[in-house]
């Protein structure tokens, strides 16, 4: 797995749930699933875990 | 050397014709015809050829972003040094290094090698390549790089040949399986590139087996549609005022719609959808608006893509969803990491 450059991370929310994650990604702006085997997905988590990277609450 | 002239093979033991010969040469098989690898579908590589490029057009030299994706399926590595993809009109694809540094200058596929029985085969990786460096090169990964055989660098001497590699995969394979080939050391070690320094690549092939056969050639469509299962266009850049699609106002300000991919992904995917000033437009509202939010529905098969911030339109209407200027895209990307 690469090591990817993610900054701006924000959960974004639908009626109160949160639906995915919106992150600048090598330099552009991608909307996540919170989904396991998607590879954004699997290395924002990583890099959460690693404490290198902190995810906003939803506006 | 010895000439056996012959019109007819019978069979051993009924005497019944297996294969004829006429005089032009061709043979005839009367029977069935038992190969030792399959003849159709051998060729594991997705967009060996490069015809598919979803994400843009890139027939004038673009530099490359470390890891990202031009042409469908190619991931672009360009370790320590600067470099540009071109996708050329020959079904090639060209690798220019534009800085001087010690790295690598690669294209990298990752193979989906959890819904295939990959481990513990012999497999032969084979490509033409065009190069003036003697460290363009084949390599394959899978956990470790594997030992191969056969004539796996260039030598530099700018026309083009054929590489090729004979490896065999570990049982189980585990994390990845992928094919580099670049400017690169043996096992990917960082070799010296200098500016200019380039590697152009086309028909690229790994298949079953220990000889590399001719390449596969397949249509657009068929390669579309194994593409299309790692990276989807589902609205491309530079098509305005075209229809994407059929979506509602589920209230006064929140449009959503329905996507589904022509294919099942390989995963739920990340949503790139443009952020621009009225990329889109609902009609009949006519409610202008400049950008897509992924749903929480969105699974392999189908995404609902939303707006809940829109100028207020007609509660529970159909809307058709159109795209109101070239800065409009939406693109889902399930590719491999």
């Amino acid at each position: 797995m690469n090591e990817m450059t993610i900054a701006n991370a924000q959960y974004i929310a639908e009626e109160g749930t949160n639906v995915c994650i919106q992150a600048t990604i090598d330099g552009q702006e991608l909307q996540v699933p919170l989904c396991e085997g998607n590879r954004h997905y699997d290395e924002i988590m990583r890099q959460v875990e690693a404490g290198t990277l902190t995810i906003a609450d939803a506006e | 050397m010895s000439k056996l002239k012959v019109s007819a093979i019978h069979d051993p033991d009924n005497d019944n014709t297996a294969l004829t010969i006429d005089t032009s040469g061709n043979v005839t098989v009367s029977e069935g015809f038992v190969p030792p690898t399959q003849l159709s579908h051998r060729n594991i590589i997705i967009n060996g050829d490069f015809k598919v490029s979803q994400r843009g057009d890139y027939t004038s030299a673009t530099a490359i972003t470390n890891g990202n994706y031009y042409l469908d399926r190619w991931e672009c590595v360009s370790a320590t040094v600067s470099g540009t993809v071109l996708d050329n009109s020959d079904a090639s694809v060209t690798l220019t290094a534009t800085s001087s540094a010690t790295g690598s200058l690669r294209l990298r596929q990752r193979i989906e090698y959890t819904v295939n029985n990959y481990a513990g085969k012999q497999y032969t990786l084979s490509a033409q390549v065009k190069s003036n460096s003697t460290n363009a090169r084949l390599n394959v990964y899978a956990g470790s790089f594997l030992t191969m055989t056969g004539n796996t660098t260039h030598t530099g001497g700018g026309d083009w040949e054929t590489l090729t590699a004979t490896v065999t995969t570990p049982d189980p394979i585990t994390p990845e399986l992928s094919v580099h080939i670049g400017i690169d050391g043996v096992n990917s070690a960082d070799v010296s590139i200098t500016s200019g320094d380039y590697v152009q690549i086309k028909e690229v092939q790994l298949e079953l087996g220990s000889v590399a056969t001719p390449f596969e050639h397949r249509s657009y469509g068929e390669e579309l549609v194994k593409c299309q299962r790692y990276f989807l266009a589902y609205h491309p850049l530079n098509e305005s005022s075209k229809t994407i699609g059929l979506g509602y106002m589920y209230t006064t300000n929140y449009v959503r719609m329905p996507c589904r991919y022509p294919v099942e992904m390989r995963t739920t995917p990340t949503l790139s959808v443009a952020n621009s000033t009225s990329a889109f437009i609902c009609i009949p509202d006519n409610i202008t608006f400049d950008t897509f939010s992924l749903s929480g529905n969105t699974n392999a098969r189908v995404a609902t893509i939303f707006n809940n911030a829109l100028s207020s339109g007609t509660a529970k209407q159909a809307h058709e969803i159109n795209s109101n200027s070239t800065s409009a895209y939406i693109h889902f990307d399930a590719e491999l990491g």
